[in-house]
């Protein structure tokens, strides 16, 4: 096969950028022939949030800030919660906790069925969505149905939980508004273990496809916790070493502006590396504390740890489904109702940090809160932001194998590495404009 | 638990302007009824809600905004399968568009038997604006049909 002699600059044709939250546009730059520079432009809102929030009652903030994402509302809940909780000083109920440990699960089991059946299979597969899969065969109907009953065992724990399963609506500074009866909760556990089982199966057969072998030199970013999968509390954490608290999280990262995106770029304060968050990193800093079904599951398809390949992606997340789905069950058997669904409090001034995890990785909420209760500052650093380094390492990386394919397959091979990273860029249209440009 | 054979009617919409004409016909239907028994009601706000809804469903009714080019406050009324569903295109990509939705349902073997799209002309979608003047009076003609098709339906589906 050959191809046309390089030009000075090929813009190669506009693309759906399929499967992928928001919009897209990437440049890579070529010297020569040779891969010199990828830019992903991508857009978020956070910033808009941030500047709208200040003035406001700090208890609007996990309400207001739910709403810059459809898919992980209620990480933004749970931070921001967290974070004016520890401004004012309030410890909520040990029953509190667990209810919002339950409402996250319910978060990452649907968002991580959604992006494992729907978003990323078809990558594997050589299909353009689920409804290619379900029609290609009775096989993979049934692939796409579990990805559904997944989906929807998540949102039943949202919506029970939560109020409702888009945007929920009950939890506040101090607890939840209302808390579900006793009943309802443990109805939740034959449904959930049904799931559980899909889980597990998810991991095997996500295992079993063919899944390239890519190596990535990222640092990884998680919370750490000793005893548990971390979702709403841990220590901050990387590869390289880093062990200190969620309040020194801008210490460790800092935000950039980039001429080519209106995302602010997050990236590791003084140290010369790309710090990668999200399902790779809390799977390569706390394997170890998963729970007993997802090690082994996770051991069974051969899973590495530290595991640096982001295609493999796809098993981690069915494996975090597992542990997301061992967790609920152990949930809803076990927990009762508080004395009150939220501690009472009075507003202070302060600061408040925290740190959670959502489906996509690190989530860091600061909020500096004045005397009576109002936001002067608050501070939104998005797992997206983070991983945008790492996406456009990798696809630098990538780029030298597509860059001189014909454009239908060079815009294929880059949206598969965007892909593996489920990115979540909130924003109203859908394109990768791809343009290769060759410099002088 | 739901209904075994019920009819499974299912607003969908969002929060912006004429795109809650769904989620406000369900609201009417709630409150001033008018239905034969043995319906459920739902509104939803994502296609994928809507796949979670159809389980035992002896027929569907998916009522929706539609942006056609015809004039604001039009009734609109299309049977499953239809070309005119099959090109839209979702409004996310994290999310399944109603049509998107029964495309998926219909390759999974979901649907039931009979389903039929209701739906009204929208003017504007503004963002945090209420309904426009055109499918607010257009949403009493919406329910009746919504509870006309009902009816048939639960006739046909009973085959009294």
């Amino acid at each position: 096969m050959t191809h046309p002699p390089p030009r000075r600059t090929r813009t190669l044709a506009v693309s759906a950028l399929a499967r992928v939250e928001g919009e897209g546009a990437l440049t890579i730059r070529t010297r020569r022939g040779r891969v010199v520079g990828a830019e992903l432009r991508i857009y978020e809102a956070p910033r808009l949030f941030e500047a709208l929030l200040r003035g406001r009652d700090a208890a609007d903030a996990p309400d207001v800030t739910a709403r810059i994402c459809g898919i992980c509302p209620v990480a933004y809940q749970m931070s921001a919660v967290a974070a004016v909780e520890q401004a004012f000083g309030v410890f909520v109920a040990p029953a509190a906790a667990m209810l919002r440990r339950l409402l996250y699960c319910g978060e990452w089991i649907a968002s991580h069925a959604l992006h494992v059946h729907f978003l990323h299979a078809p990558d594997f597969l050589g299909h353009d969505g689920a409804l290619a899969m379900a029609q290609a065969s009775p096989e993979l109907a049934a692939v796409v149905r579990r990805g559904l009953r997944l989906k929807q065992a998540g949102s039943a724990i949202m919506t029970l939980v939560g109020g409702r399963d888009v945007h929920p609506v009950s939890p506040c500074v101090g607890g939840f508004h209302a808390v579900p009866r006793v009943a309802a909760v443990r109805a939740l556990r034959d449904p959930l273990r049904r799931a559980l089982d899909d889980a597990v199966a998810t991991v095997a057969w996500a295992a079993g496809l063919d899944i390239p072998d890519v190596a990535v030199a990222h640092e990884w970013m998680a919370l750490r916790h000793p005893d548990e999968y971390p979702i709403c509390s841990g220590r901050l954490a990387t590869t390289g070493g880093l062990d200190a608290p969620v309040e020194a999280f801008l210490d460790h990262v800092e935000e950039v502006q980039v001429p080519w995106s209106t995302a602010l770029h997050a990236r590791r304060r003084g140290r010369d590396v790309v710090h990668a968050t999200g399902p790779l990193a809390r799977w390569n800093l706390n394997a170890a504390v998963a729970t007993p079904r997802a090690r082994e599951a996770a051991a069974a398809a051969h899973l590495p740890v530290p595991c640096t390949n982001p295609a493999l992606g796809i098993v981690v997340r069915a494996v975090e489904m597992v542990v997301a789905l061992e967790e609920a069950v152990r949930l809803v058997e076990t927990w009762e109702p508080p004395l009150a669904p939220a501690v009472g409090w009075t507003p202070r001034a302060g600061v408040g940090h925290a740190v959670t995890e959502a489906p996509r990785g690190l989530l860091y909420h600061r909020y500096v809160i004045d005397d009576v209760g109002r936001i002067v500052e608050a501070r939104i650093v998005p797992p997206t932001s983070q991983n945008q380094e790492a996406i456009e390492a990798d696809l630098r990386q990538a780029a030298a194998g597509f860059v001189a394919l014909p454009q239908d397959e060079a815009v294929l091979a880059a949206e598969k590495v965007i892909r593996h990273w489920d990115p979540c860029i909130s924003c109203a249209t859908h394109f990768l404009r791809l343009r290769v440009e060759e410099a002088r | 638990m739901s209904t075994p054979g019920a009819i499974v009617i299912v607003g969908c919409g969002g929060a912006a302007g004429d795109d809650a004409a769904g989620l406000a016909v369900i609201a009417r239907l709630r409150a001033e009824g008018g239905l034969p028994p043995g319906v459920r009601l739902h509104a939803v706000t994502s296609g994928e809600q809507l796949l979670d809804l159809l389980d035992d469903a002896a027929a569907l009714i998916v009522v929706d905004a539609v942006a056609s080019g015809a004039p604001p406050g039009t009734l609109h009324r299309l049977r499953w399968p239809s070309a005119r569903l099959d090109g839209l295109r979702p409004g996310s990509t994290h999310q399944l568009g109603p049509a998107a939705a029964l495309a998926l349902a219909d390759a999974l073997g979901m649907l039931p038997p009979e389903v039929v799209a209701l739906g009204v002309e929208l003017d504007r979608a503004t963002p945090a604006a209420g309904l426009g003047e055109a499918v607010a009076g257009a949403l009493p003609a919406l329910a009746d049909a919504v509870r006309a098709e009902a009816r048939r339906l639960a006739h046909a589906t009973t085959g009294a």
